[in-house]
Protein backbone atom coordinates (compact mmCIF):
# COMPACT_ATOMS: atom_id res chain seq x y z
CA UNK A 1 0.00 0.00 0.00
CA UNK A 2 0.53 3.62 -0.26
CA UNK A 3 2.00 6.64 1.89
CA UNK A 4 -1.90 7.45 2.35
CA UNK A 5 -3.01 7.85 5.81
CA UNK A 6 -5.72 6.27 6.05
CA UNK A 7 -6.44 2.74 2.97
CA UNK A 8 -9.55 0.85 2.80
CA UNK A 9 -10.04 -1.97 0.18
CA UNK A 10 -13.17 -3.92 -0.31
CA UNK A 11 -14.23 -3.38 3.30
CA UNK A 12 -16.92 -5.05 3.89
CA UNK A 13 -19.25 -5.28 7.53
CA UNK A 14 -22.69 -7.17 8.45
CA UNK A 15 -24.80 -7.16 11.04
CA UNK A 16 -26.83 -10.10 10.73
CA UNK A 17 -28.83 -10.03 8.15
CA UNK A 18 -28.41 -6.36 7.19
CA UNK A 19 -25.25 -5.04 5.13
CA UNK A 20 -23.81 -2.09 6.91
CA UNK A 21 -20.76 -1.70 4.77
CA UNK A 22 -20.64 -3.46 0.83
CA UNK A 23 -16.96 -3.29 -0.41
CA UNK A 24 -15.86 0.17 0.74
CA UNK A 25 -12.64 1.61 -1.04
CA UNK A 26 -11.18 5.32 -0.34
CA UNK A 27 -7.84 6.71 0.92
CA UNK A 28 -7.20 9.75 2.97
CA UNK A 29 -4.50 12.25 3.03
CA UNK A 30 -3.65 15.32 4.73
CA UNK A 31 -7.00 17.24 5.05
CA UNK A 32 -9.88 17.54 5.84
CA UNK A 33 -12.70 14.49 4.41
CA UNK A 34 -16.21 14.97 5.32
CA UNK A 35 -17.98 12.07 5.45
CA UNK A 36 -21.75 12.41 4.33
CA UNK A 37 -24.41 10.01 4.41
CA UNK A 38 -28.05 9.31 5.76
CA UNK A 39 -28.69 7.63 8.84
CA UNK A 40 -28.02 3.88 8.42
CA UNK A 41 -25.70 4.74 5.66
CA UNK A 42 -22.65 3.05 7.74
CA UNK A 43 -20.69 5.92 8.22
CA UNK A 44 -20.10 5.27 12.32
CA UNK A 45 -19.64 1.60 11.48
CA UNK A 46 -16.83 2.92 9.26
CA UNK A 47 -15.20 5.13 11.81
CA UNK A 48 -15.14 2.75 14.35
CA UNK A 49 -13.40 0.28 11.93
CA UNK A 50 -11.11 3.00 11.42
CA UNK A 51 -10.47 3.35 15.46
CA UNK A 52 -9.89 0.06 15.95
CA UNK A 53 -13.37 -0.21 17.86
CA UNK A 54 -14.71 -3.01 14.97
CA UNK A 55 -13.14 -5.63 13.31
CA UNK A 56 -14.72 -5.86 9.84
CA UNK A 57 -16.00 -9.11 8.09
CA UNK A 58 -13.74 -8.98 4.99
CA UNK A 59 -11.62 -6.29 3.02
CA UNK A 60 -8.31 -4.55 4.53
CA UNK A 61 -7.49 -1.39 6.31
CA UNK A 62 -4.30 0.20 6.81
CA UNK A 63 -4.06 3.50 9.06
CA UNK A 64 -0.90 5.34 9.86
CA UNK A 65 0.83 2.42 7.44
CA UNK A 66 -0.28 -0.13 10.05
CA UNK A 67 -2.85 -3.26 9.90
CA UNK A 68 -5.61 -3.32 12.81
CA UNK A 69 -5.14 -6.88 13.26
CA UNK A 70 -2.10 -7.01 14.61
CA UNK A 71 -2.15 -6.48 17.64
CA UNK A 72 1.59 -4.64 18.01
CA UNK A 73 0.09 -2.58 15.05
CA UNK A 74 -2.95 -2.00 16.33
CA UNK A 75 -1.28 -0.24 19.66
CA UNK A 76 0.93 1.77 17.28
CA UNK A 77 -2.56 3.29 15.34
CA UNK A 78 -4.05 4.19 19.09
CA UNK A 79 -0.82 5.95 19.65
CA UNK A 80 -1.47 7.79 16.80
CA UNK A 81 -5.32 8.26 16.90
CA UNK A 82 -7.87 10.23 18.34
CA UNK A 83 -11.47 9.61 18.03
CA UNK A 84 -14.93 11.16 19.12
CA UNK A 85 -17.10 8.43 18.86
CA UNK A 86 -21.11 9.12 17.94
CA UNK A 87 -22.17 8.97 21.51
CA UNK A 88 -19.15 9.25 24.11
CA UNK A 89 -19.94 8.51 27.51
CA UNK A 90 -18.42 10.17 30.71
CA UNK A 91 -17.84 9.29 34.20
CA UNK A 92 -20.56 11.46 35.30
CA UNK A 93 -18.67 12.21 38.73
CA UNK A 94 -15.52 13.82 37.30
CA UNK A 95 -15.11 17.22 35.95
CA UNK A 96 -14.86 18.00 32.68
CA UNK A 97 -10.81 18.46 33.36
CA UNK A 98 -10.22 15.44 35.06
CA UNK A 99 -12.04 13.66 32.15
CA UNK A 100 -10.11 14.97 30.00
CA UNK A 101 -7.08 14.27 32.31
CA UNK A 102 -8.26 10.47 32.55
CA UNK A 103 -8.13 9.97 29.16
CA UNK A 104 -5.10 11.72 28.59
CA UNK A 105 -3.84 8.94 30.76
CA UNK A 106 -4.78 6.41 28.90
CA UNK A 107 -2.73 7.94 26.03
CA UNK A 108 0.18 7.15 28.15
CA UNK A 109 0.84 10.52 29.11
CA UNK A 110 1.99 9.78 32.48
CA UNK A 111 3.46 13.00 33.06
CA UNK A 112 1.66 15.35 35.55
CA UNK A 113 2.92 18.59 34.64
CA UNK A 114 2.95 17.88 30.48
CA UNK A 115 -0.21 16.48 30.91
CA UNK A 116 -2.00 18.74 32.93
CA UNK A 117 -0.48 21.44 30.32
CA UNK A 118 -1.83 19.52 27.46
CA UNK A 119 -5.29 19.14 29.01
CA UNK A 120 -5.30 23.28 29.77
CA UNK A 121 -4.64 23.84 26.23
CA UNK A 122 -7.21 21.63 24.68
CA UNK A 123 -10.09 22.49 27.02
CA UNK A 124 -8.95 25.79 25.92
CA UNK A 125 -9.04 25.10 22.42
CA UNK A 126 -12.52 23.80 22.35
CA UNK A 127 -14.00 26.96 24.36
CA UNK A 128 -14.32 25.09 27.99
CA UNK A 129 -11.43 26.84 29.77
CA UNK A 130 -13.99 28.40 32.55
CA UNK A 131 -16.05 25.32 32.64
CA UNK A 132 -13.27 22.60 33.26
CA UNK A 133 -13.79 22.46 37.19
CA UNK A 134 -17.75 21.69 36.42
CA UNK A 135 -18.96 18.33 37.22
CA UNK A 136 -19.91 16.51 33.76
CA UNK A 137 -23.52 15.67 34.85
CA UNK A 138 -24.15 19.40 35.23
CA UNK A 139 -22.54 20.31 31.79
CA UNK A 140 -25.04 20.88 28.57
CA UNK A 141 -25.04 18.16 26.18
CA UNK A 142 -23.10 20.67 23.67
CA UNK A 143 -20.53 21.67 26.23
CA UNK A 144 -20.34 17.03 26.72
CA UNK A 145 -19.89 17.16 22.87
CA UNK A 146 -17.01 19.41 23.66
CA UNK A 147 -15.46 17.79 26.41
CA UNK A 148 -15.08 14.53 24.46
CA UNK A 149 -13.56 16.87 21.54
CA UNK A 150 -10.69 17.86 23.98
CA UNK A 151 -10.35 14.34 25.13
CA UNK A 152 -10.04 13.38 21.51
CA UNK A 153 -7.57 15.78 20.89
CA UNK A 154 -5.39 15.67 23.54
CA UNK A 155 -2.03 14.41 22.60
CA UNK A 156 -1.62 15.97 18.89
CA UNK A 157 -3.72 13.41 16.87
CA UNK A 158 -1.60 12.57 13.82
CA UNK A 159 -5.41 11.36 12.79
CA UNK A 160 -8.52 12.21 14.01
CA UNK A 161 -11.61 10.82 13.50
CA UNK A 162 -14.92 12.33 14.58
CA UNK A 163 -18.28 10.74 14.73
CA UNK A 164 -20.62 14.04 14.14
CA UNK A 165 -18.62 16.11 16.21
CA UNK A 166 -21.29 19.37 15.25
CA UNK A 167 -24.35 17.56 16.82
CA UNK A 168 -25.36 19.81 20.11
CA UNK A 169 -23.64 22.98 19.02
CA UNK A 170 -25.08 25.94 18.82
CA UNK A 171 -23.79 28.21 15.86
CA UNK A 172 -21.29 30.45 17.57
CA UNK A 173 -20.27 27.03 18.95
CA UNK A 174 -19.91 25.66 15.59
CA UNK A 175 -17.90 28.25 13.91
CA UNK A 176 -15.50 28.02 16.33
CA UNK A 177 -15.16 24.19 15.85
CA UNK A 178 -14.65 24.60 12.03
CA UNK A 179 -11.76 27.21 12.84
CA UNK A 180 -10.39 24.72 15.20
CA UNK A 181 -10.87 21.88 12.85
CA UNK A 182 -9.95 23.62 9.87
CA UNK A 183 -6.22 24.53 11.88
CA UNK A 184 -5.54 21.25 12.68
CA UNK A 185 -6.22 19.68 9.11
CA UNK A 186 -3.69 21.70 7.48
CA UNK A 187 -0.80 19.21 8.57
CA UNK A 188 -2.57 16.42 9.76
CA UNK A 189 -5.50 14.44 8.64
CA UNK A 190 -9.26 14.89 9.90
CA UNK A 191 -12.32 12.23 8.97
CA UNK A 192 -15.59 13.62 10.43
CA UNK A 193 -18.83 12.19 9.94
CA UNK A 194 -22.20 14.54 9.40
CA UNK A 195 -25.68 15.40 8.42
CA UNK A 196 -24.50 18.90 7.77
CA UNK A 197 -23.90 20.13 4.17
CA UNK A 198 -22.86 23.40 5.21
CA UNK A 199 -19.68 21.69 7.77
CA UNK A 200 -18.57 19.79 4.84
CA UNK A 201 -18.66 22.87 2.75
CA UNK A 202 -16.88 25.40 4.85
CA UNK A 203 -14.29 22.75 6.08
CA UNK A 204 -13.64 19.63 3.97
CA UNK A 205 -11.10 19.78 1.08
CA UNK A 206 -12.80 16.06 -0.15
CA UNK A 207 -16.48 14.57 0.33
CA UNK A 208 -16.89 11.38 0.66
CA UNK A 209 -20.80 10.48 0.40
CA UNK A 210 -22.01 6.75 1.87
CA UNK A 211 -25.22 5.31 1.17
CA UNK A 212 -26.53 2.13 2.58
CA UNK A 213 -23.19 1.16 2.86
CA UNK A 214 -21.77 1.60 -0.33
CA UNK A 215 -19.34 5.12 -1.63
CA UNK A 216 -21.78 7.22 -3.86
CA UNK A 217 -19.32 10.04 -4.21
CA UNK A 218 -15.98 10.48 -3.52
CA UNK A 219 -14.42 13.71 -4.81
CA UNK A 220 -14.01 17.63 -3.74
CA UNK A 221 -16.94 19.44 -2.87
CA UNK A 222 -17.36 21.34 -5.98
CA UNK A 223 -17.85 18.00 -7.56
CA UNK A 224 -21.06 17.06 -5.40
CA UNK A 225 -22.82 20.25 -6.10
CA UNK A 226 -21.71 19.84 -9.60
CA UNK A 227 -24.24 16.84 -9.23
CA UNK A 228 -26.71 19.36 -9.27
CA UNK A 229 -25.46 21.68 -12.17
CA UNK A 230 -28.87 22.45 -14.51
CA UNK A 231 -31.09 20.70 -11.36
CA UNK A 232 -31.87 23.62 -9.38
CA UNK A 233 -34.24 26.17 -10.08
CA UNK A 234 -35.76 29.05 -8.73
CA UNK A 235 -39.83 29.79 -9.03
CA UNK A 236 -42.62 31.98 -7.56
CA UNK A 237 -44.40 28.90 -6.27
CA UNK A 238 -43.65 25.85 -5.38
CA UNK A 239 -43.09 23.38 -8.68
CA UNK A 240 -45.19 20.19 -8.91
CA UNK A 241 -42.60 18.69 -10.93
CA UNK A 242 -39.53 18.95 -8.47
CA UNK A 243 -38.89 16.23 -6.38
CA UNK A 244 -37.92 18.70 -3.28
CA UNK A 245 -38.56 22.52 -3.65
CA UNK A 246 -38.52 24.83 -0.32
CA UNK A 247 -39.12 28.69 0.41
CA UNK A 248 -36.32 30.80 0.59
CA UNK A 249 -35.52 33.87 3.01
CA UNK A 250 -36.40 36.03 -0.62
CA UNK A 251 -39.57 34.51 -0.84
CA UNK A 252 -39.29 32.30 -3.60
CA UNK A 253 -39.37 28.89 -4.02
CA UNK A 254 -36.11 26.83 -4.40
CA UNK A 255 -36.62 23.60 -6.26
CA UNK A 256 -34.47 20.75 -7.44
CA UNK A 257 -35.21 17.74 -9.75
CA UNK A 258 -35.62 18.20 -13.69
CA UNK A 259 -36.42 21.57 -14.39
CA UNK A 260 -39.43 22.49 -16.97
CA UNK A 261 -38.49 24.18 -20.10
CA UNK A 262 -37.74 28.40 -19.27
CA UNK A 263 -37.09 27.66 -15.92
CA UNK A 264 -34.90 30.01 -14.34
CA UNK A 265 -32.20 27.80 -13.38
CA UNK A 266 -29.89 28.96 -10.39
CA UNK A 267 -26.21 27.51 -9.68
CA UNK A 268 -25.99 24.31 -6.92
CA UNK A 269 -24.86 24.24 -3.50
CA UNK A 270 -23.43 21.25 -2.19
CA UNK A 271 -26.82 20.23 -0.23
CA UNK A 272 -28.63 20.23 -4.13
CA UNK A 273 -25.48 17.80 -5.05
CA UNK A 274 -26.14 15.52 -1.99
CA UNK A 275 -29.81 15.25 -2.16
CA UNK A 276 -29.84 14.74 -5.93
CA UNK A 277 -27.21 12.18 -5.44
CA UNK A 278 -29.04 10.36 -2.92
CA UNK A 279 -32.51 10.56 -5.05
CA UNK A 280 -30.52 8.83 -8.34
CA UNK A 281 -29.54 6.07 -6.37
CA UNK A 282 -33.23 5.54 -5.43
CA UNK A 283 -33.96 7.29 -2.71
CA UNK A 284 -36.28 10.28 -2.19
CA UNK A 285 -34.85 13.56 -2.01
CA UNK A 286 -37.09 14.36 0.77
CA UNK A 287 -35.81 11.19 2.99
CA UNK A 288 -32.14 12.98 2.53
CA UNK A 289 -32.71 16.19 3.67
CA UNK A 290 -34.32 15.16 6.38
CA UNK A 291 -31.41 13.11 7.62
CA UNK B 1 37.89 35.47 55.60
CA UNK B 2 35.88 37.70 53.33
CA UNK B 3 34.01 40.74 54.86
CA UNK B 4 30.36 40.64 54.53
CA UNK B 5 28.01 43.58 53.40
CA UNK B 6 24.89 43.73 54.75
CA UNK B 7 22.47 46.08 53.28
CA UNK B 8 21.52 47.92 56.08
CA UNK B 9 25.36 48.57 57.09
CA UNK B 10 25.06 50.97 53.32
CA UNK B 11 24.55 54.77 54.59
CA UNK B 12 21.64 54.20 51.91
CA UNK B 13 19.10 52.90 53.80
CA UNK B 14 17.72 51.23 50.30
CA UNK B 15 19.27 48.15 48.82
CA UNK B 16 22.06 49.14 46.51
CA UNK B 17 21.42 48.87 42.75
CA UNK B 18 23.68 45.75 42.52
CA UNK B 19 22.37 43.65 45.34
CA UNK B 20 18.79 44.03 43.78
CA UNK B 21 20.10 42.99 40.39
CA UNK B 22 21.24 39.87 41.81
CA UNK B 23 18.30 39.33 43.90
CA UNK B 24 16.49 39.58 40.69
CA UNK B 25 19.03 37.02 38.52
CA UNK B 26 18.31 34.94 41.67
CA UNK B 27 22.49 35.28 42.72
CA UNK B 28 21.84 37.13 46.16
CA UNK B 29 24.27 35.77 48.69
CA UNK B 30 22.45 33.35 51.21
CA UNK B 31 23.44 35.71 54.50
CA UNK B 32 22.20 38.86 53.04
CA UNK B 33 18.66 37.14 51.51
CA UNK B 34 16.90 37.83 54.75
CA UNK B 35 17.68 41.17 54.91
CA UNK B 36 17.27 42.16 51.46
CA UNK B 37 13.44 40.54 51.46
CA UNK B 38 12.75 42.11 55.08
CA UNK B 39 13.66 45.62 53.47
CA UNK B 40 11.82 44.84 50.35
CA UNK B 41 8.63 43.69 52.09
CA UNK B 42 8.69 47.66 53.85
CA UNK B 43 10.03 49.66 50.58
CA UNK B 44 7.57 50.22 48.38
CA UNK B 45 10.69 52.32 46.46
CA UNK B 46 12.90 49.37 46.04
CA UNK B 47 10.22 47.05 45.52
CA UNK B 48 9.57 49.37 41.89
CA UNK B 49 13.82 49.27 41.47
CA UNK B 50 13.58 46.04 41.41
CA UNK B 51 10.49 45.32 39.09
CA UNK B 52 13.09 47.21 36.50
CA UNK B 53 15.96 44.62 36.98
CA UNK B 54 13.55 41.57 36.81
CA UNK B 55 13.08 39.76 33.44
CA UNK B 56 9.14 40.65 32.39
CA UNK B 57 9.30 37.35 31.05
CA UNK B 58 9.82 35.43 34.25
CA UNK B 59 7.62 37.33 35.76
CA UNK B 60 4.83 36.70 33.26
CA UNK B 61 5.86 32.34 33.65
CA UNK B 62 5.97 33.17 37.37
CA UNK B 63 2.07 34.72 37.26
CA UNK B 64 1.26 31.93 35.10
CA UNK B 65 2.57 28.95 36.95
CA UNK B 66 0.88 30.54 40.04
CA UNK B 67 -2.60 31.37 38.13
CA UNK B 68 -1.87 27.37 37.52
CA UNK B 69 -1.29 25.95 40.42
CA UNK B 70 -4.43 28.09 42.22
CA UNK B 71 -7.18 26.79 39.25
CA UNK B 72 -5.47 23.42 39.59
CA UNK B 73 -8.49 20.94 40.15
CA UNK B 74 -8.88 19.56 43.29
CA UNK B 75 -9.37 15.90 43.04
CA UNK B 76 -12.05 14.00 44.92
CA UNK B 77 -11.65 12.48 48.63
CA UNK B 78 -10.96 8.83 47.23
CA UNK B 79 -8.54 9.91 44.72
CA UNK B 80 -6.53 12.62 47.49
CA UNK B 81 -6.38 9.57 49.85
CA UNK B 82 -4.78 7.19 47.38
CA UNK B 83 -2.00 10.12 46.50
CA UNK B 84 -1.62 10.14 50.38
CA UNK B 85 -0.54 6.26 50.28
CA UNK B 86 1.94 6.75 47.33
CA UNK B 87 -0.31 5.45 44.23
CA UNK B 88 1.12 7.90 41.59
CA UNK B 89 -1.69 10.53 40.52
CA UNK B 90 -2.64 8.94 36.90
CA UNK B 91 -2.91 5.35 38.77
CA UNK B 92 -5.56 7.25 41.33
CA UNK B 93 -7.36 9.01 38.32
CA UNK B 94 -7.54 5.66 36.88
CA UNK B 95 -9.16 4.10 40.04
CA UNK B 96 -11.61 6.69 40.27
CA UNK B 97 -13.01 5.92 37.46
CA UNK B 98 -13.85 2.48 38.24
CA UNK B 99 -17.24 2.16 38.07
CA UNK B 100 -17.74 -0.65 40.85
CA UNK B 101 -16.37 2.27 43.36
CA UNK B 102 -19.43 4.32 43.03
CA UNK B 103 -21.04 4.80 46.23
CA UNK B 104 -24.62 2.92 45.06
CA UNK B 105 -22.46 -0.57 44.34
CA UNK B 106 -19.95 -0.08 47.50
CA UNK B 107 -23.48 0.57 49.58
CA UNK B 108 -25.42 -2.51 48.11
CA UNK B 109 -22.31 -4.60 48.64
CA UNK B 110 -22.06 -3.76 51.96
CA UNK B 111 -25.09 -4.26 53.16
CA UNK B 112 -25.52 -7.74 51.40
CA UNK B 113 -22.80 -8.22 53.80
CA UNK B 114 -24.23 -7.43 56.51
CA UNK B 115 -27.27 -8.97 56.28
CA UNK B 116 -25.68 -12.11 55.18
CA UNK B 117 -23.65 -12.07 58.12
CA UNK B 118 -26.64 -10.98 59.95
CA UNK B 119 -28.58 -14.20 58.84
CA UNK B 120 -25.62 -16.65 59.36
CA UNK B 121 -25.03 -15.53 62.88
CA UNK B 122 -28.84 -15.89 63.85
CA UNK B 123 -29.00 -19.29 62.22
CA UNK B 124 -25.35 -21.01 63.11
CA UNK B 125 -24.49 -18.86 66.38
CA UNK B 126 -21.53 -21.31 67.39
CA UNK B 127 -20.34 -22.75 63.20
CA UNK B 128 -19.16 -21.16 60.67
CA UNK B 129 -20.80 -18.39 59.01
CA UNK B 130 -21.24 -20.39 55.71
CA UNK B 131 -24.19 -17.99 54.12
CA UNK B 132 -21.59 -15.66 54.65
CA UNK B 133 -19.04 -17.30 53.37
CA UNK B 134 -20.53 -18.49 49.93
CA UNK B 135 -22.23 -15.05 49.57
CA UNK B 136 -18.94 -12.84 49.99
CA UNK B 137 -16.63 -14.23 47.17
CA UNK B 138 -19.70 -13.40 44.56
CA UNK B 139 -18.72 -9.87 45.52
CA UNK B 140 -15.78 -9.10 44.03
CA UNK B 141 -16.80 -11.20 40.78
CA UNK B 142 -19.51 -9.18 39.95
CA UNK B 143 -17.93 -5.81 41.50
CA UNK B 144 -15.00 -6.61 38.98
CA UNK B 145 -17.58 -7.71 36.35
CA UNK B 146 -19.43 -4.17 36.26
CA UNK B 147 -15.97 -2.45 36.13
CA UNK B 148 -14.75 -2.33 32.92
CA UNK B 149 -16.22 -2.82 29.31
CA UNK B 150 -18.64 -1.41 26.91
CA UNK B 151 -22.03 -2.59 29.58
CA UNK B 152 -21.04 -1.07 32.25
CA UNK B 153 -17.68 1.71 31.53
CA UNK B 154 -19.91 4.73 30.10
CA UNK B 155 -16.07 6.03 28.22
CA UNK B 156 -15.36 2.28 27.43
CA UNK B 157 -15.09 3.51 23.75
CA UNK B 158 -13.10 6.61 23.94
CA UNK B 159 -10.97 3.88 25.92
CA UNK B 160 -11.09 0.69 24.25
CA UNK B 161 -8.66 3.21 21.37
CA UNK B 162 -6.43 4.15 23.28
CA UNK B 163 -2.72 2.80 23.68
CA UNK B 164 -3.66 1.69 27.77
CA UNK B 165 -3.50 -2.02 27.75
CA UNK B 166 -7.03 -2.87 28.19
CA UNK B 167 -5.51 -6.09 30.87
CA UNK B 168 -3.54 -3.41 32.60
CA UNK B 169 -6.81 -1.26 33.60
CA UNK B 170 -9.01 -4.08 34.19
CA UNK B 171 -6.37 -5.90 36.70
CA UNK B 172 -5.85 -2.69 38.32
CA UNK B 173 -9.76 -2.17 38.82
CA UNK B 174 -9.43 -5.48 39.79
CA UNK B 175 -7.23 -4.65 42.71
CA UNK B 176 -9.78 -1.59 43.44
CA UNK B 177 -12.74 -3.58 43.80
CA UNK B 178 -10.70 -6.93 46.33
CA UNK B 179 -9.32 -4.14 48.52
CA UNK B 180 -12.95 -2.36 48.71
CA UNK B 181 -14.61 -6.24 49.31
CA UNK B 182 -11.91 -6.93 51.78
CA UNK B 183 -12.72 -3.85 53.25
CA UNK B 184 -16.28 -4.21 53.78
CA UNK B 185 -15.56 -7.81 55.25
CA UNK B 186 -13.50 -6.35 57.73
CA UNK B 187 -16.21 -4.04 58.86
CA UNK B 188 -19.01 -6.54 58.87
CA UNK B 189 -16.96 -8.80 60.82
CA UNK B 190 -16.90 -6.41 63.45
CA UNK B 191 -20.27 -5.63 63.15
CA UNK B 192 -21.77 -8.55 63.87
CA UNK B 193 -20.13 -10.18 67.04
CA UNK B 194 -18.51 -13.78 67.36
CA UNK B 195 -17.39 -13.77 63.71
CA UNK B 196 -14.43 -12.76 63.79
CA UNK B 197 -11.19 -13.94 61.13
CA UNK B 198 -13.43 -16.74 60.08
CA UNK B 199 -14.85 -14.02 58.16
CA UNK B 200 -11.99 -14.19 56.11
CA UNK B 201 -12.38 -17.62 54.90
CA UNK B 202 -13.90 -16.02 51.60
CA UNK B 203 -10.94 -14.35 50.27
CA UNK B 204 -9.40 -17.34 48.42
CA UNK B 205 -12.59 -18.93 46.87
CA UNK B 206 -13.05 -15.09 45.95
CA UNK B 207 -9.97 -14.56 44.47
CA UNK B 208 -10.02 -17.74 42.66
CA UNK B 209 -13.80 -16.86 41.47
CA UNK B 210 -12.86 -13.67 40.23
CA UNK B 211 -9.77 -14.86 38.31
CA UNK B 212 -11.84 -18.08 36.70
CA UNK B 213 -14.47 -14.74 35.53
CA UNK B 214 -11.57 -12.38 33.95
CA UNK B 215 -10.22 -15.33 32.11
CA UNK B 216 -13.42 -16.01 30.97
CA UNK B 217 -13.92 -12.56 30.19
CA UNK B 218 -12.04 -12.65 27.27
CA UNK B 219 -13.86 -15.24 25.54
CA UNK B 220 -17.47 -13.64 26.23
CA UNK B 221 -19.23 -10.48 27.86
CA UNK B 222 -17.88 -9.73 31.47
CA UNK B 223 -21.53 -10.20 32.59
CA UNK B 224 -22.01 -13.34 31.16
CA UNK B 225 -18.23 -14.36 32.53
CA UNK B 226 -19.28 -13.50 36.09
CA UNK B 227 -22.77 -14.90 35.88
CA UNK B 228 -21.14 -18.44 34.57
CA UNK B 229 -18.63 -18.03 37.20
CA UNK B 230 -21.35 -17.79 40.64
CA UNK B 231 -23.20 -20.58 38.78
CA UNK B 232 -20.36 -22.71 38.50
CA UNK B 233 -19.76 -21.50 42.82
CA UNK B 234 -23.21 -21.93 43.82
CA UNK B 235 -23.31 -25.68 42.15
CA UNK B 236 -19.85 -26.21 43.87
CA UNK B 237 -21.67 -24.83 47.34
CA UNK B 238 -24.53 -26.90 46.83
CA UNK B 239 -22.99 -30.33 46.43
CA UNK B 240 -20.56 -29.40 49.34
CA UNK B 241 -22.87 -28.07 51.82
CA UNK B 242 -22.72 -30.56 54.26
CA UNK B 243 -18.81 -31.30 54.40
CA UNK B 244 -18.38 -27.25 55.01
CA UNK B 245 -15.49 -29.02 52.33
CA UNK B 246 -15.12 -25.41 50.13
CA UNK B 247 -13.67 -23.88 53.17
CA UNK B 248 -11.73 -26.23 54.84
CA UNK B 249 -7.85 -26.42 54.19
CA UNK B 250 -8.26 -28.80 51.40
CA UNK B 251 -11.12 -26.54 50.01
CA UNK B 252 -9.08 -23.72 50.52
CA UNK B 253 -6.00 -25.36 48.69
CA UNK B 254 -8.08 -26.46 45.61
CA UNK B 255 -8.94 -22.44 45.43
CA UNK B 256 -5.43 -21.74 45.37
CA UNK B 257 -4.57 -24.36 42.87
CA UNK B 258 -7.53 -22.63 40.58
CA UNK B 259 -6.49 -18.88 40.83
CA UNK B 260 -3.51 -19.93 39.58
CA UNK B 261 -4.75 -21.84 36.41
CA UNK B 262 -7.27 -19.32 36.17
CA UNK B 263 -4.40 -16.33 36.23
CA UNK B 264 -2.21 -18.03 33.87
CA UNK B 265 -5.23 -17.98 31.66
CA UNK B 266 -5.77 -14.17 31.34
CA UNK B 267 -2.42 -13.40 31.38
CA UNK B 268 -2.31 -15.85 28.46
CA UNK B 269 -5.05 -13.84 26.65
CA UNK B 270 -3.93 -10.35 27.67
CA UNK B 271 -4.66 -9.13 24.07
CA UNK B 272 -8.19 -10.37 24.23
CA UNK B 273 -8.59 -7.55 26.46
CA UNK B 274 -7.37 -5.04 23.73
CA UNK B 275 -9.44 -6.32 21.02
CA UNK B 276 -11.90 -4.49 19.60
CA UNK B 277 -15.54 -4.94 19.84
CA UNK B 278 -16.65 -7.74 16.90
CA UNK B 279 -20.13 -6.52 15.29
CA UNK B 280 -21.45 -4.05 17.93
CA UNK B 281 -24.78 -2.60 17.77
CA UNK B 282 -26.72 -1.69 14.39
CA UNK B 283 -25.77 0.35 11.37
CA UNK B 284 -25.41 3.54 11.86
Amino acid sequence: MTDHTVEVRELGVRYRRSVALDSVSFSLRTGVTGLLGPNGAGKTTLLRALATALVPDTGEIRVLGQDPRDPGQRTEIRRRLGFLPQDPGFHPNFTAFEFVDYVAILKEMTHRGRRHDEVRRVLDAVGLSEHRGKRIRMLSGGMKQRVALAAALAGEPELLILDEPTVGLDPEQRLRFRELIADIGEGRTVLLSTHQTEDVAALCRRVVVLDHGVVKFDGDPVGLSAVAQGRVWSSAERDPQALAGWRTGQGTFHNIGSPPPGAAIVDPALEDGYLLLLDDTGRRAGQGAAA
Amino acid sequence: MTQRTLPQESPDPHTPDALLRGYARGETPAHALRAVESHLDHCPLCRSRLSGHTDPRILDHGWERLDVAIDAPVPGTGERLLVRFGVPDHVARLIAATPALRASWVGAAALTLLLAALIARLAEPAGTPLLFLGLAPLLPVAGVAVSYGRRWDPAHEMGLVTPMRALRLVLLRTAVVLATCIALTGAASLAVPGLGLATFGWLLPGCALTAVSLALAARMDSTTAAGATAAGWLAVLIATHDSHAVFSATGQTASAAVLAVASVAVLLSRTAFDRPAYRQGTAR
